[in-house]
């Protein structure tokens, strides 16, 4: 009898296990190896905020979702779709509807399902898988499929790739389950069905998803209830079948399932492409002005914009963060970072900083950041400060420092080439000043942001007693040409105490009372 | 009879190790305390213990009216500590709250390179005491400069303490400017130093330095002014 399993189609990855002619076996390289990454808590994860919520559960893994508060997703039909960990332990459950659910579990709260919200997170994950294999394809709802051969160099083999995904992907605030296998099907199969398993040997596949049962492959629902009226409970049952009798009861759709499944016939996916912003969106659990909890849902978003920006190799030097709030405009804060960057940890506490600072006009109800890659990421590493880790590290300072005391607090000078004291300097972006040649003549350490005008009772001016007059003087005439000209006879002065001083004497203003002319403090000889 | 020679030997290796750590006091020490900075002014390094300003440590500084020489003191060591190309070229000199504008045509004249030049102006006492803590602890600063305004306040003992270990954390030397009526409390400080005017002479007083006798320098004598 011609059985499903039995077919015989040319297997693709060719013969794994036989060996080659020099007694190597071998390794069917060129053959693709998906992992699929399955995200099963999708739904309440986009309406819960920061997923793994605040401080709270921090059980970090399996069902690790939301706040521990009892919640459910509900579709428009009213059945639950999704319930939260404290809810499906007083049994509520996929399926119910929200009646029963409710009495189950009276402090039940029901968010609406949002469908739109889920689509953009996956693509935003897609985006942020890019970071791990340039070939990411979306399989909604909820998964994502990665062609993994390519990158097991890269990242020093499979169980390792797989490491670092779940341990990038906890930072996102997702839960995830992943499986890889050679064709993507059996890869979202297994992921669905929560092996997280790693199939890399074609021939292995069939005993593999032979294990599976139907539901898995999300077939239509009068599919499953036909297998089930079959005596069906596996997919291995469903192999053992005659391929056309199998046809004929069920279609070709599952049957052309099963041959994509097993390798035996191509499975085209179609390779997501990322927009050429980043932006997320978060829905908080609550609203809120908890700093904590902000950071906390911001901290997933950071991580998924570091997956964006490593997939492209791209550093940004400016973040927007929008709060949304119930019954007023949305408030807005940017982040600048000095040189580019691309690490979520430093974004994180960048944000840290700044968010102690900014006032949050009401509490949000949701957080969304926007980021445009900027500049290729080598170029990021060599900061205005030359080479070697300290350069970063000197920029590091000066965004902490900016963060906090806000930006026109932390500077560098520069010497400009004029003769006006107050217009021979300028601030700068630190670091951007240099050597530059510095005048002959005497000049204090230190310069009052403004001239300060000194009493002079008797003819002398005075500041802290009667100035005594050292030497000097000084004459700077200049700047007639822009309007703002000055005229001045600048002398080295001695306070009684002690002290040092640079004053000058106005010769535009006119003659005072006094018959001098009027006396200015403008800098102090530290 | 068992030889004591090897035996001594390793103990007075050991004892000499312990008294080479910095962190030990040791009462009526006059040699090299701790790493030093040389100021660059030959008769501050005779006056200073170990011959310089301390390394990776806070020093306190009370100057009771700005423009007694309180930045020439420094211009030397600012100025190569701006200037050395060692093996990292990078380093702030951050002046933290300073009462005044550092001016950079002077600062240049001086020979401080001001590519270094980080100028913080923060709010308050708190956030410059802040600022002076993430400068030391970052370990990007060639050396940290902070004022604060206020003598009691902000910079308790507790405080300074942490500016203290975040010096020695960042291996940072750290000279904050204080009030004089900041020298009456106890502090965790290496090295205290007030300059006073008397009687129109600018004078340098060393108020404590661990394990020495109080000193002074008229500022006059330094040369360059």
């Amino acid at each position: 009898m011609n059985r499903l399993a039995a077919h015989s189609c040319p297997e693709p990855a060719g013969p794994a296990a036989t060996p080659a002619p020099g007694g190597v076996p071998r390794r069917p390289t060129a053959a693709p190896l998906w992992l699929c990454l399955g995200l099963p808590r999708l739904p309440l994860e986009v309406r819960s905020g920061g997923a793994h919520g605040g401080e709270d559960g921090e059980d970090g893994d399996e069902s690790g979702d939301e706040s521990g508060l009892a919640r459910v997703i509900v579709d428009r039909s009213g059945r639950v779709v999704q319930a939260s960990a404290r809810a499906a332990e007083s049994g509520v459950a996929a399926g119910l509807p929200l009646n029963a659910a409710l009495a189950l579990c009276p402090g039940l709260a029901a968010l609406e399902r949002d469908e739109a919200a889920e689509q953009a997170a996956l693509e935003r994950l897609a985006a942020w898988a890019g970071a791990f294999t340039s070939v990411v394809s979306l399989e909604p709802p909820a998964a994502l499929l990665l062609e993994v051969r390519g990158s097991l160099r890269l990242f020093g083999g499979l169980e390792a790739l797989r490491a670092r995904l779940r341990t990038a992907l906890r930072a996102t605030g997702h839960t995830g389950r992943d499986a890889v296998a050679p064709t993507p099907l059996a890869a979202l199969w297994l992921a669905r069905a929560g092996q997280a398993v790693a199939v890399t040997d074609p021939a292995a596949l069939a005993g593999r998803i032979g294990g599976l049962r139907p539901a898995v492959t999300g077939w239509p629902a009068s599919t499953l209830a036909a297998l089930r009226g079959l005596g069906i409970e596996s997919l291995a049952d469903c192999l053992r079948l005659p391929r056309d009798g199998f046809a004929r009861r069920l279609g070709r759709g599952p049957l052309a399932d099963l041959d994509r499944a097993l390798g035996r016939i191509p499975d085209p996916r179609v390779a997501f492409r990322a927009p050429p912003r980043y932006r997320g969106t978060l829905e908080l659990a609550a609203e809120t002005t908890d700093t904590g909890r902000l950071a906390h849902a911001l901290d997933s978003l950071f991580s998924e914009l570091e997956g964006f920006l490593r997939a492209r190799q791209r550093a940004v030097s400016r973040l927007v963060i929008r709060f949304a709030h119930l019954r007023r405009p949305a408030s807005e804060l940017t982040l600048g970072l000095v040189s580019p960057g691309l690490e979520a940890a430093h974004f994180n506490a960048l944000f840290a900083e700044r968010l102690e600072r900014f006032a949050l006009p009401a509490p949000a109800i949701s957080v969304a950041l926007e980021a445009e890659p900027g500049e290729p990421f080598d170029a990021a590493t060599a900061g205005l400060f030359g080479d070697g880790p300290g350069a970063t590290a000197g920029m590091r300072l000066v965004e902490r420092l900016r963060a906090r005391l806000g930006r026109e607090a932390v500077h560098g000078v520069c010497l400009l080439d004029e003769h006006r004291p107050e217009q021979a300097w300028r601030v700068a972006e630190p670091g951007a000043g240099g050597y530059r040649v510095a005048p002959d003549s005497i000049r204090p350490g230190w310069l009052l942001e403004s001239p300060r005008p000194l009493p002079c009772p008797d003819g002398r001016p005075r500041f802290d007693g009667a100035l005594c007059l050292e030497s000097g003087p000084e004459r700077l005439e200049t700047g007639w040409w822009d309007g703002g000209g000055i005229a001045r006879d600048y002398w080295v002065a001695r306070t009684p105490a002690g002290a040092r001083v640079w004053i000058f004497r106005d010769l535009a203003a006119q003659a005072g009372a006094d018959g001098e002319g009027r006396w200015y403090l403008h800098g102090i000889f530290g | 009879m068992t030889d004591p020679g090897p035996i001594s030997e390793r103990m007075s290796e050991r004892l000499h190790e312990l008294l080479d750590d910095p962190r030990l006091w040791r009462a009526g020490r006059r040699g090299r305390h701790w790493p030093t900075l040389s100021s660059g002014h030959p008769r501050l390094d005779a006056l200073l213990p170990g011959g310089g300003w301390p390394a990776g440590m806070l020093t306190e500084f009370a100057v009771e009216r700005w423009g007694s020489g309180e930045l020439a003191l420094l211009m030397p060591l600012l100025a190569r500590l701006s200037g050395e190309r060692s093996a990292d070229t990078s380093g702030w000199i951050a002046w933290i709250a300073p009462p005044f504008l550092p001016y950079a045509p002077a600062l240049a004249a001086a020979g401080v390179n001001l590519a270094r030049m980080l100028l913080v102006r923060p709010r308050d006492d708190a956030e410059a005491l802040w600022a002076a803590e993430q400068a030391l602890l970052s370990g990007c600063c060639r050396a940290v400069l902070c004022w604060v305004g206020h003598a009691d306040g902000h910079a308790d003992g507790r405080r300074l303490r942490r500016l203290q270990l975040a010096a020695e954390s960042g291996r940072t030397p750290l000279i904050l400017f204080r009030p004089a009526a900041a020298l009456a409390a106890p502090s965790p400080a290496a090295l205290r130093l007030s300059l006073d005017c008397n009687a129109g002479e600018p004078c340098l007083r060393l108020v404590k330095h661990r394990g020495g006798a109080p000193r002074s320098l008229p500022i006059a004598d330094l040369g360059g002014r």
